[in-house]
């Protein structure tokens, strides 16, 4: 036997990883990543739980009842009843569907936008990459709640269009994240050998440039939904997101306002739930980042 | 260096140019014929078209652009429909509101998120280091209305301490700048932590360490010294955003600033006081943003001297 396969046979097992693709090698450190694995915990929760609303949620989430009007937490109501007599638990689980649904979603909206106009404008620069990177560097000029207001205006609320809203300006983050990426895989050698057997422009970026890029999207992508789902429920509460009745927290924070000395219960819950999402996908995101970051590999 | 300067402010012109379009074409775009809403809800036709010949809105587009552009770099934003006041006079009455908040709450901010920054960087791994980072990633997944929603409940509500609303006194700004600062304080910690650590560990300042250099200078001069540029970069967008970040705060304890402004006058459809503050807010945004790269440029000579892009 030789020195080396000494070597490889004295390892522990575990330590003999067959298959090697950059997914297993990201959960693989993911995985010790404790704070991270706690984050994707509660993100499962809360999905599971928007899932299942239905079938959990004890009360119908917009059915009032004027008779029992901000009622403290009891066993009948364990979060309590609002300013219309609404259980608050109901409205809070119903509440995780409308903030996840906003937050995927309008992330999702954002990363096509963006990773297109960083794919096309970094691959074949010019004219339209100047055009798209001043579009950007537009969009920038405004803090995003502040445009998606505007847009808001012009094209009305709802879940849709709050999606929408929250998600164009997701677009800049992405274009430039991409972008900066192309500009240096675009010259390495792989992408020339493909281009020097005279694969198409399309096929390149889809094929051998995209999949390089998608590391950091990935972790942009887990960071910007937590802002968008901030940023939305920002919006609800000043009352120009998620129309009522639905249950969204942020706009029953805005309704508990008014209630604030009366029934505090109210401002507690939707408030700490708001958090908890947004929490876990920004430990989801430290976790992600850490275990992609090159420099962190032993 | 001034040369620098110069392209960096003659760089601002298209895209501020562009901001304009972009705030024009959109408000255009929004729903409803501002001539009838001028007017008023039972105005006779003639009224209207009188109304719409008066505001020019009779004109095409690009023509009403120049028009608007025209007197806005006079200093005339036009009127607001519900006040009848020049809407720059209230502009520049809530934006010196909204500087107020925004000044306290960056220095709040920048302070606090330094300190804990540089600390939990010098101080890896240990209690200090977690509790502050534990905080940090509170103070930026904690949405504004909910913590000055908190804040209210315990110091007015509870306590019976401070103002819930309004402005006047000092108290009056307490908890809107804690709201504000707190989130801002915990985005730089992280970023100077981030930083000043990966600084730490390279293989200069082990050197520095290896030749025999005292430990606070090592870490105070040479490494502070580099995390310096990306730090700059992060207080400065935050302040930026601080400004604009406003709107929920401003909402949350009724402080008269620029952005509930802008809020209450898209509710109202207030068109005038819609475009004329949103024009004011990016011509700030963007200057915040060329102060942030002249002084990056300061702190780096690779950009002072054209090496850099």
């Amino acid at each position: 036997m030789s020195p080396a396969m000494e070597a490889a046979a004295s390892l522990p097992q575990d330590e003999i990883e067959p298959i090697h693709s950059p997914w297993t090698d990201m959960w693989a450190r993911l995985r010790k990543h404790r704070v991270a694995l706690a984050g994707l915990f509660f993100i499962a929760f809360f999905a599971l739980t928007a899932v299942s609303a239905p079938y959990i949620a004890p009360y119908s989430p917009v059915e009032t009842d004027f008779n029992k009007t901000l009622k403290p937490p009891s066993l009948a109501h364990p979060f309590g009843t609002d300013n219309f007599g609404r259980d608050v638990f109901s409205r809070v689980l119903y509440g995780a569907r409308t903030s996840l649904l906003i937050g995927v979603f309008s992330v999702l909206i954002g990363a096509a936008g963006g990773i297109f106009l960083g794919l096309v404008g970094g691959y074949f620069g010019g004219n339209l990459d100047n055009l798209i990177m001043r579009v950007v560097d537009i969009m920038l000029t405004f803090p995003r709640i502040l445009l998606a207001i505007l847009l808001i205006a012009i094209i009305g609320a709802g879940m849709t269009n709050i999606m929408l809203a929250v998600g164009i300006f997701s677009i800049p983050t992405f274009a430039r994240l991409v972008r900066s990426s192309v500009l240096v895989l675009k010259e390495t050698e792989f992408v020339e050998a493909a281009q020097a057997v005279g694969n198409r422009s399309g096929r390149i970026l889809y094929r051998h440039i995209l999949p390089g890029t998608i590391g950091p999207i990935v972790v942009q992508a887990t960071f910007l939904i937590a802002t968008s789902i901030r940023v939305a429920s920002g919006l609800s509460f000043l009352g120009i997101g998620v129309p009522p009745p639905t249950p969204e927290w942020g706009a029953m924070l805005a309704d508990a306002r008014s209630y604030i000395g009366l029934a505090p219960h109210l401002i507690m819950i939707p408030g700490f739930t708001l958090m908890v999402v947004v929490l876990a996908f920004n430990l989801l995101g430290d976790g992600l980042r850490d275990a992609l970051d090159p420099k962190q590999r032993k | 260096m001034l040369e620098y300067i110069m392209r960096r402010v003659l760089l601002l012109i298209p895209v501020l140019f562009g901001v304009s379009i972009v705030i024009f074409l959109s408000i255009r775009m929004v729903p409803g014929d501002p001539a009838e809403a001028l007017a008023g809800e039972f105005a006779e036709q003639e009224y209207v078209e009188e109304i719409r010949r008066i505001y020019g809105l009779d004109q095409p587009l690009h023509t009403q652009y120049v028009m608007y552009m025209r007197r806005a770099l006079q200093g005339d934003l036009g009127k607001s429909i519900l006040s009848d006041l020049p809407v720059l006079d209230e502009v520049l009455t809530r934006f010196t509101n909204t500087l107020v908040l925004a000044f306290w709450a960056s220095l709040l901010a920048t302070i606090l998120g330094l300190v804990a920054g540089v600390f939990s960087a010098t101080n890896p791994y240990s209690k200090f280091d977690y509790a502050s980072m534990t905080g940090a990633l509170l103070g930026i997944s904690m949405p504004s209305f909910w913590l000055g929603l908190l804040l209210m409940a315990f110091f007015s509500v509870y306590l019976g301490w401070l103002p819930a609303g309004g402005k006047g006194t000092a108290a009056h700004l307490i908890m809107p700048v804690l709201t504000l600062g707190l989130t801002g304080a915990g985005i730089i910690a992280r970023m100077t932590r981030n930083t000043l650590l990966e600084i730490i560990n390279s293989d200069y300042v082990t050197t520095a360490r290896s030749k025999g250099l005292e430990n606070w200078k090592v870490n105070y001069v040479h490494a502070l010294k580099n995390a310096v540029l990306p730090v700059i970069t992060v207080v400065g967008l935050q302040s930026g955003y601080l400004l604009g970040g406003s709107v929920i705060t401003e909402s949350v304890f009724a402080w008269p600033g620029l952005g509930r402004y802008i809020v209450d006058a898209i509710k109202l459809r207030d068109y005038a006081a819609v475009q004329g503050s949103l024009l004011f807010f990016a011509l700030t945004f963007a200057f915040v943003n060329v102060v942030v790269d002249l002084l990056y440029a300061v702190f780096n000579p690779r950009v002072r001297y054209g090496g850099g892009n």
